[in-house]
């Protein structure tokens, strides 16, 4: 045992004096203060609470693959590397304590280089400058806690793995692919799980729990414990070691004692240093061969002289030689056929889980779609594989020691550097056509046959391309590096900065190598007009590759005169004459580049940085906000002339404005604001005259020559023009496009007033900006009558108005906008149309231009129309029909549609709504709903979503609240009631819960997210995980609660009183008017209460069937009892407090199968005593299933333990 | 010999016997502090060259040098008055090295490893290429095995594999730097033999430690010392150099130590349970010595100084 423990202090000694230890320490440390510096944690979570200490030493523990491969390859190689194996292997030691002592050395060098991590965690928030309120009290023990539940057996399971590798293969090689292999291993259980390190699907609790069991790494399984945590929670509370967590980690500790056994097992101690573990792949012969002794003759050899041969021509033979050598070496290596067996794998799975995305439907495989799954993992995998290879390929020949031989060739640098280039960039277009043929399978097999083989080819332009610039950078980095693991380092450096950059200050694009702005694809709009700008930067970083490459081409070490400094100060000599004149051109070039991006970013396009962006905003409401509460004229009519040029991406909007005086003391002056992306803009008031231009945010200050009375108008003529052409540091807005333009009145209009949408919202920021208070806060809790009563109405929305406008666009386009199609005409080469909203709408007003075509319905005397790329055919027939049912069921409920057509038009998928709906005209984006693939099972997302558009043509169109909070309830939560008519309508009832499931875990997660302490519906502001999530449940529950038609009554109620336009009289509705119009029809004290919890409050159920037990009874049936145990809480401060249920009725169904399709043998409703409900029944047979809620009508957290099998 | 090597084609290249290679007061200071090279000076004409010197002499320094691998920290080598620093890439268009240990690639053929080399030559015209190839793949008995991976020659074979990828490209000089070290005798014959036959009019520097390699192979020599040259001529002349000073005896075991106290011990070697010893001497040492022809170990041994001689005797 002495022997072991000198060794291991040898190991130890010897690991932590190696010039790696020192460089994982540092990135480590490095990464540390990264993490704290970004503030990486959950909105409003302290940066050193347990849930950000372990989520931050998770994430590190991902990165510690890096150093253990290094520090495992030392302890398992470095005796093949240097020669040691004979002496090493002809001591006394045993197996046991050889591998035990060098593997105890790496795991302590992991160990202390992650303690020092957990060091700089713990001591950065003191130490760097960090906002205050992102730090909580230090809990020591929580650093230990993570360190010893999460770090300590990751890095004891990924160090047996790459050991085990290292030891097995013998090669440094493949063990750095073991470090790739895990993180695939990684990915592969994040897919399944929505982890914040990935942007991934809702999954299922079952998908969860098996991804908390597998997930390597354990952070599955700290993120399904965690997942439903509150603020507060995060902030104290310790991460549990039970459950999935414990289970996770004993399975994963075993794992690693059994690879462990394996490896003693099969690791050949003795006969080492010829034989090597055999993998699947079969090796060539290379056995000794003996040359047989033959007589020597005695000759003189000739040597054959060869004619010399000019520079040039042998320059090309030569590097063809070189560069067939090395691709020869790495393609034809198993190390690489096990990598691209690998990716496969991953692009598979990434391609086919992305298809079954979103709310439980499918998704078609489109090929922009699959470029979306291949772009973003082959970066990834991309770098990595660059990050090793460049160093394989620079040191190969030195640790090969065939360097003694080529060097002396008189062969130039440049046919090493470049042949190692060629071999690299074919690795990556390698694994670029692998995952491009993978793709195509995936669509294959999922029946769709429209391939796109050149839409896929672009990959090689936007993500090849990039990766081959640090390819060149990566090989040059090691070219001069004196060790491959600085050279190793300096490279994870530079892809920090240019992806990551902005968090250490580079901000600005120009500083992020290889890195140009990029776009997804649209079937409409290709890559959106990002190509010009990408180009530009591809030349500058071009430029820039091309003389890190020339320097590579000079540098590249010959002999022992390796010392990265010697050959840079010896660069121009070295260079030669072409070097020297090659290196002068790209510098100019990359310099002339550059100047003319920074002009186009700088000067032309206006590009700001992120503070920029928040001091303008804080500029803007410290020049402006004295002045919202002036009085202003109302837009009352607009007259617009839109003329879009797709080919150029440019529009021009011109036309005019009647306003009107609705407040009741005459106005004198007028502010009108233009978005200040605008191109160029120009306003005339009439009568008026211009006393101020603020060109740093758009506002011009009219002071009119006569006031215009209460009551009287005014006319507003503009002029503004959008150019989203031309080169610029970031995708361009998508509002005008070649196919598929939607300018939005945000985008374009004037406004008149002050803009609070300028405003900063988050508090942190206002206070680092030197903003005091808060932004401008929206009426709580009023009803309309005493907003009216206090005047405040008429500020307190935007008006009504008529809309009548001239499209005109390119000849094979189709304009559309809102309201009735008057006209249409051809003139001068191009189209125009013209469209007229003759009553006053809310304004809501936007216009469309693509290449369309329509399928159209007559339903109930109303044009049911659907426009739509042609290639996005397959669901146009569900959509009319969905638009027909949701007119039919809706206008039955609350009152006729009242225009003449209902439009559904398909936009490009560059804009974040899924659908938007104004005045008789609903927006689809392409592939949120055109490209949904329906299969049995799934959630019907298209009629979902159609019936919730075409409902918010009463709600928020006919029904538009006031300004105030909890505005939205009427808008979207309405929408969601009313998707679930429509849904239940088509489907019946049992179609339900999976659909509203899945906006109960939309409020789960989001509410756990939300830093903002969260407010009842009935103050919703912007928080979608309240008026979708918990507003679908809510309405859900009391349609439960009170029956469908009561609700409805309430609402049509409110329609009205408060629906519709009565111009300056107009009463918009508020939260507390729909509050108060339900609970006038509430028939009992308990209901009324219920409803006023439900909306006022925040209260959240945990429902659970204790036991379910069935018994034959004396005539043949069954007798069934199950034991229910309810509890309710209400937040209160920062704290979930229990709140009694008792008297509440709750759902009880026993059936067979699954809810929605089985058979349902038992449907009840019971009353909740003494905190739980017992249920005894008697059945004619034995269901599988008692469930409580089965309807989703309460927000239980734990879904999962509402249904249990009947035992017995 | 081979038809391989097709004399009729090539017009006979005239003698030159102008080839010289100037290696002028050449130093070397390694970062560590070592001082490799001290004014290191000779002048090597044609024919085989030996470099003679104990481990860590700077032997392996200078052919470094010779082959521009590393560059001196002052003098200057020439090679036919031109300065090989100048255009290392000329330089090497005419060289060939044998490294004294190098690797190849796995799973690459003697023929195809030749074939990249050849290329990196700048041996661009294809025929001319594997038309040496083949000749040199026979003349170092390497061509029954020209498909076979070089990773899995044995030591013999890849030192043969070594001269012949040195020979391509007709090279004005060859290094050749501890070329036997490793070999049986049987191997070491063999490679004795393929160095006396390269041609006499290219300069090929032989660096060893053995003093028998220099003895049977090279007509003129040098001894490094400490990165110095101690001293150069012709075997012949430097053993010349030591006639009527060189006395031999045969005496036990434990009276050596007194004799190298008093007397400059060149060698001292067991024989049948006795020391032969030979020592250095102006005058007759007496009984029990007496006068030997001196051999060219006597040379080695009578400049190499003593302290870093004798491991073998501690």
């Amino acid at each position: 045992m002495p022997a072991v423990r000198g060794i291991l202090n040898f190991e130890w000694r010897y690991q932590t004096r190696q010039i790696s230890f020192a460089a994982a320490a540092l990135a480590f440390v490095l990464g540390s203060i990264t993490l704290i510096g970004t503030g990486y944690a959950p909105a409003g979570v302290n940066l050193n609470s347990p849930y950000a200490i372990t989520q931050s030493l998770g994430l590190l523990c991902l990165f510690s693959v890096f150093c253990l491969t290094f520090f495992c390859v030392n302890a398992g190689l470095r005796d093949f590397e240097s020669g040691m194996t004979e002496i090493i292997y002809s001591t006394p030691i045993g197996k046991a304590q050889y591998l035990g002592a060098r593997f105890g050395g790496a795991m302590l060098a992991a160990i202390a280089v992650m303690v020092i991590a957990t060091l700089v965690l713990m001591a950065g928030p003191f130490l760097l400058h960090i906002d205050p309120s992102l730090i909580g009290p230090v809990h020591p023990w929580a650093y230990m806690w993570a360190l010893l539940v999460i770090v300590v057996p990751n890095l004891i399971l990924v160090g047996t793995l790459i050991f085990t590798i290292a030891l097995l293969t013998r090669s440094t090689l493949a063990t750095y692919i073991g470090g790739v292999g895990i993180y695939a291993l990684y990915w592969v259980c994040a897919l399944l799980v929505q982890s914040p390190l990935m942007a991934g699907a809702s999954p299922t609790p079952e998908g969860l729990a098996r991804a908390a069991l597998l997930d390597p790494f354990g952070l599955s399984a700290f993120y399904e414990q965690t997942r439903y945590w509150t603020v507060p929670e995060r902030n104290t509370r310790m991460i549990a070691f039970t459950g999935h967590l414990l289970m996770n980690r004993a399975l994963w500790l075993a794992v690693s004692v059994a690879v462990l056994a394996f490896l003693y097992l099969f690791f050949d101690f003795r006969i080492a240093s010829r034989r090597r573990f055999k993998l699947r792949f079969p090796r060539p012969n290379t056995t000794r061969a003996e040359t047989p002794l033959k007589p020597v003759v005695t000759t003189t050899i000739r040597l054959v002289p060869t004619p010399p041969a000019e520079v040039t021509r042998t320059f090309w033979p030569a590097l063809r030689s070189a560069t067939r050598l090395e691709m020869r070496q790495t393609l034809r290596g198993w190390i690489f056929i096990a990598l691209i067996v690998l990716w496969a794998f991953m692009i598979g799975m990434e391609a086919v889980s992305d298809l079954g995305a979103e709310y439980g439907t499918h998704i078609l495989p489109t090929t922009g779609r699959m470029l979306d799954s291949i772009s973003s993992p082959l970066l990834a995998l991309g770098l990595v594989a660059i990050l090793y290879y460049a160093a394989e390929f620079v040191w190969r020949d030195r640790i090969l020691r065939v360097s003694a031989i080529i060097d002396v060739t008189p062969a130039p640098g440049a046919v090493f550097f470049l042949s190692r280039v060629l071999t690299l960039v074919s690795v990556i277009v390698t694994l670029s056509l692998v995952s491009i043929l993978v793709a195509m399978c995936v669509q294959l097999t999922h029946g769709y046959y429209r391939l796109q083989p050149f839409l896929y080819l672009s990959v090689l332009f936007f993500t090849v391309l990039p990766l081959s610039m640090f390819a060149v950078a990566a090989l040059a980095i090691q070219t001069i590096s004196a060790n491959r693991w600085i050279g190793m380092l300096v490279f994870v450096v530079l892809v920090l900065l240019a992806y990551r950059g902005t968090a250490v200050g580079l901000e600005y694009p120009l500083w992020h190598f290889g890195v140009g702005p990029t776009s997804r694809f649209s079937d409409m709009d290709g890559f959106g007009g990002v190509g010009p700008s990408f180009s530009a930067f591809m030349l500058y970083w071009g430029a820039a590759s091309a003389l890190l490459a020339c320097i590579g081409c000079s540098v590249w070490p010959r002999g022992i005169d390796v010392s990265a400094g010697a050959r840079l100060l010896d660069l121009p000599r070295r260079l030669g004459r072409t070097g020297r004149r090659f290196a002068l051109a790209t510098t100019v070039l990359f310099i002339v580049f550059g100047a003319a991006l920074y002009y186009q970013i700088s000067v032309a396009d206006d590009w700001r940085s992120r503070d920029d962006s928040l001091a303008w905003s804080a500029n803007y409401e410290r020049r402006y906000r004295a002045s919202a509460d002036r009085p202003e004229l109302s837009v009352v009519a607009v007259a617009t002339n839109v003329d879009l040029y797709p080919a150029r991406r440019y529009a021009r909007v011109h036309g005019s404005y009647r306003l009107e005086n609705r407040t009741g003391v005459p106005v004198n002056t007028i502010v009108v604001v233009v978005p200040r992306d605008a191109a160029s803009s120009s306003i005339s008031v009439e009568g008026s005259k211009l006393v101020q231009y603020d060109r740093e945010f758009g506002v011009r200050t009219f002071a009119l020559g006569r006031p215009v009375a209460p009551g009287a108008h005014i006319g507003l003529t503009f002029d503004v023009s959008l150019d989203r052409a031309g080169i610029r540091a970031t995708a361009p807005e998508h509002d005008v496009t070649a196919n598929g333009s939607y300018i939005s009145e945000s985008a374009v209009l004037p406004v008149l007033g002050y803009r609070k949408g300028y405003e900063l919202r988050d508090s942190t920021e206002r206070r680092k900006a030197g903003l005091v208070g808060p932004s401008t806060e929206l009426p709580t809790r009023v009803s309309a009558a005493s907003l009216r009563a206090a005047g405040k109405d008429a500020s307190l929305n935007m008006p009504w108005a008529t809309f009548e406008t001239v499209v005109s666009t390119s000849s094979d386009q189709t304009a559309l906008a809102p309201g009735r199609l008057d006209s249409a005409w051809s003139s001068g080469g191009r189209r125009y149309f013209r469209y007229v909203v003759d009553a006053p709408v809310p304004p809501v007003w936007g216009v469309l231009s693509a290449r369309y075509a329509v399928r159209r319905v007559t339903h109930a005397g109303v044009a049911v129309e659907v426009w739509y790329d042609p290639a996005h055919a397959s669901n146009v027939d569900r959509m009319l029909a969905a638009a027909s049912r949701s007119l039919d069921v809706l206008g039955s409920r609350y009152g006729r549609y009242d225009r003449s057509t209902l439009r559904i038009a398909e936009v490009p998928l560059w804009s974040s709504f899924g659908g938007y709906a104004m005045p008789g005209l609903i927006l689809f984006t392409e592939n949120r709903g055109f490209l949904s693939d329906l299969h049995s099972g799934d959630v019907d997302l298209v009629a979902r979503r159609v019936a919730h558009e075409v409902s918010h043509q009463w709600w928020g169109l006919r029904l538009d609240p006031a300004d105030a909070s909890g505005g939205l309830l009427m808008v979207e939560t309405l929408a969601k009631n009313s998707e679930q008519l429509v849904i239940d309508d088509m489907y019946g009832q049992r179609a339900l819960p999976d659909m509203i499931a899945f906006d109960e875990d939309r409020y789960f997660s989001d509410r756990a997210a939300d830093a903002d302490r969260e407010p009842p519906l009935l103050e919703v502001l912007g928080q979608d995980y309240l008026y979708y999530g918990k507003g679908a449940v809510v309405m859900n529950g009391l349609r439960h609660l009170l029956g469908t038609a009561t609700v409805d009554s309430a609402l049509n109620q409110l329609l009205a009183e408060h629906g519709g336009d009565d111009g300056a009289a107009r009463r918009p509705a508020t939260s507390t008017d729909m509050l108060d119009a339900l609970i006038a029809r509430a028939p009992t004290a308990m209901d009324s209460g219920l409803v006023r919890e439900w909306l006022g409050d925040r209260t959240i159920y945990d429902l659970r069937v204790d036991t379910a037990v069935a018994t034959r009874i004396s005539d043949g049936r069954i007798r069934i009892s199950a034991h229910i145990s309810v509890n309710k809480t209400a937040r209160r401060g920062d704290a979930d407090v229990p709140v009694s249920m008792d008297g509440e009725l709750i759902d009880v169904a026993m059936g067979d199968g699954d809810f929605g399709t089985g058979r349902l043998l038992h449907l009840g409703k019971y009353r909740v005593v003494n905190g739980h409900i017992d249920v005894m029944t008697v059945l004619p047979s034995a269901p599988d299933f008692v469930a409580v809620d089965p309807f989703v009508t309460r927000l239980d957290q734990n879904r999962g333990n509402n249904e249990k099998r009947v035992t017995g | 010999m081979s038809t391989h090597t097709d004399n009729t084609q090539i017009p006979p290249k005239a003698p030159d016997t102008t080839a010289t290679l100037r290696i002028n007061r050449v130093n070397r200071t390694y970062p560590n502090g070592v001082q490799a090279l001290r004014d290191v000076e000779l002048n090597i004409g044609c024919g085989l060259f030996g470099l003679l010197g104990p481990n860590g002499a700077g032997k392996s320094s200078l052919m470094r040098t010779i082959a521009t691998l590393q560059s001196p920290d002052s003098g200057s080598v020439t090679l036919d008055d031109v300065d090989i620093f100048n255009d290392p890439r000329a330089h090497r268009r005419r060289l060939g090295y044998l490294p004294q240990d190098f690797g190849v690639y796995p799973r690459v053929s003697a023929f195809d490893l030749l074939e990249h080399i050849a290329l990196l030559k700048g041996i661009v015209d294809g025929r001319a290429r594997r038309h040496q190839i083949e000749a040199l793949l026979i003349q170092t008995n390497l061509w029954d095995h020209r498909r076979k991976a070089v990773g899995g020659f044995s030591g013999g074979m890849r030192q043969r594999f070594g001269i012949a990828q040195a020979l391509l490209g007709d090279p004005r000089l060859v290094i050749v730097d501890e070329p036997t070290a490793g070999l049986d005798p049987e191997e070491r014959n063999r490679f004795h033999n393929l160095l006396s036959e390269i041609g006499e009019n290219v300069i090929v520097i032989l660096s060893t430690h053995i003093v028998e390699d220099v003895r049977q192979l090279c007509p003129k020599m040098a001894i490094l010392q400490d990165g110095s040259v101690v001293c150069q001529g012709t075997p012949d002349e430097l053993m010349t150099g030591l006639h009527g000073r060189v006395w031999s005896a045969t005496i036990p075991k434990q009276n050596v130590t007194s004799y190298r106290e008093s007397m400059h011990v060149l060698s001292a070697q067991l024989h049948a349970g006795l020391t032969r010893l030979r020592v250095l001497s102006e005058q007759d040492p007496g009984a029990p010595f007496s006068s030997v022809e001196p051999e060219l170990e006597d040379v080695y041994f009578s400049v190499v100084t003593p302290q870093r001689r004798f491991p073998e005797e501690s």
